[in-house]
């Protein structure tokens, strides 16, 4: 059984599959690195990208519509790794996130039950964290639950 | 009468007759030993990380290129059966005395 306002995992798991889906793009940067949900038991490899959606907040009460806060975080080993790599991969995972059918994209994803009505507040920053370049694209998701 | 570096090796040589370890470089077999080894997993956003620490020690004479922070290693061979075949990166190099170094080493996820 699904549940309606279960919505977040569902947002988190639409952005995996997003850039799942990119990775098999020929010629796309970003093709041999894992991509994982914020939350997962999976074991972490060196190059990373991160789907999290960290926090849903009701937008107007009652109305079951969510503002989700989302950050897709893009983990590259400095060790295995240019810089010039690191920074295709966070321009590519930039483009896909602010790409203008974004939206469409997601609800036309059969597997998570989710009506996105915008993505918005898009924001970047980057880091060095343990040895890695760090590039995170934070933005918030206007959504509800479809059934 | 032997030097304290002849000395130092020697000591060396029976601590590793007894916890060899054998690290791959560049497809190069060292021989050395382990210590202060710890393993654990943490869980953090996006997963599991493997938390494997330890001391990797070595002749440094038998190095013509000193390793260096960020090598990839594997353990070929160790006394520890959970760790071999396993890959690493090197963290920190050093040099207690004229013998030998010390890596200090954490785990990759596959």
């Amino acid at each position: 059984m699904a549940y309606y306002n279960d919505v977040d995992s569902r947002l988190e798991a639409a952005l995996e599959n997003l850039v799942t889906t990119q990775k098999a793009v020929t010629g796309s940067s970003i093709a041999g690195v894992a991509v994982h949900t914020g939350l997962s038991a999976e074991d972490v490899p060196e190059d990373l990208i991160v789907c999290f959606a960290e926090a849903a907040r009701e937008t107007f009460t009652g109305t079951g519509t969510w503002t989700i806060s989302c950050s897709v975080l893009v983990y590259t080993s400095a060790d295995t790794n240019t810089l010039a790599t690191h920074r295709a991969r966070v321009s590519e995972v930039r483009d896909v996130m602010m790409n203008d059918g974004v939206a469409t994209t997601i609800n036309a994803d059969a597997t998570e039950a989710l009506t996105v009505i915008a993505l918005q507040g898009f924001a970047f920053s980057q880091r060095v964290e343990e040895r890695h370049f760090v590039g995170d694209i934070s933005f918030d998701v206007v959504c509800y639950g479809s059934e | 009468m032997a030097t304290i570096a002849q000395q130092l090796a020697e000591d060396f040589d029976a601590v590793i007759a007894d916890f060899r370890v054998t690290v791959t470089i560049d497809s190069v077999n060292y021989y050395g030993t382990m210590s202060e080894t710890t393993k654990g997993r943490e869980l953090e956003e996006g997963g599991m990380f493997t938390d494997i620490d330890a001391i990797i020690t070595l002749k440094s004479g038998d190095f013509d290129t000193k390793p260096k922070a960020g090598d990839k290693i594997m353990l070929a061979d160790c006394f520890e059966c959970s760790l071999r075949y396993e890959y690493y990166r090197v963290q920190s190099v050093e040099y207690p005395d004229g013998v030998t170094l010390r890596l200090a080493i954490i785990g990759l996820n596959p």
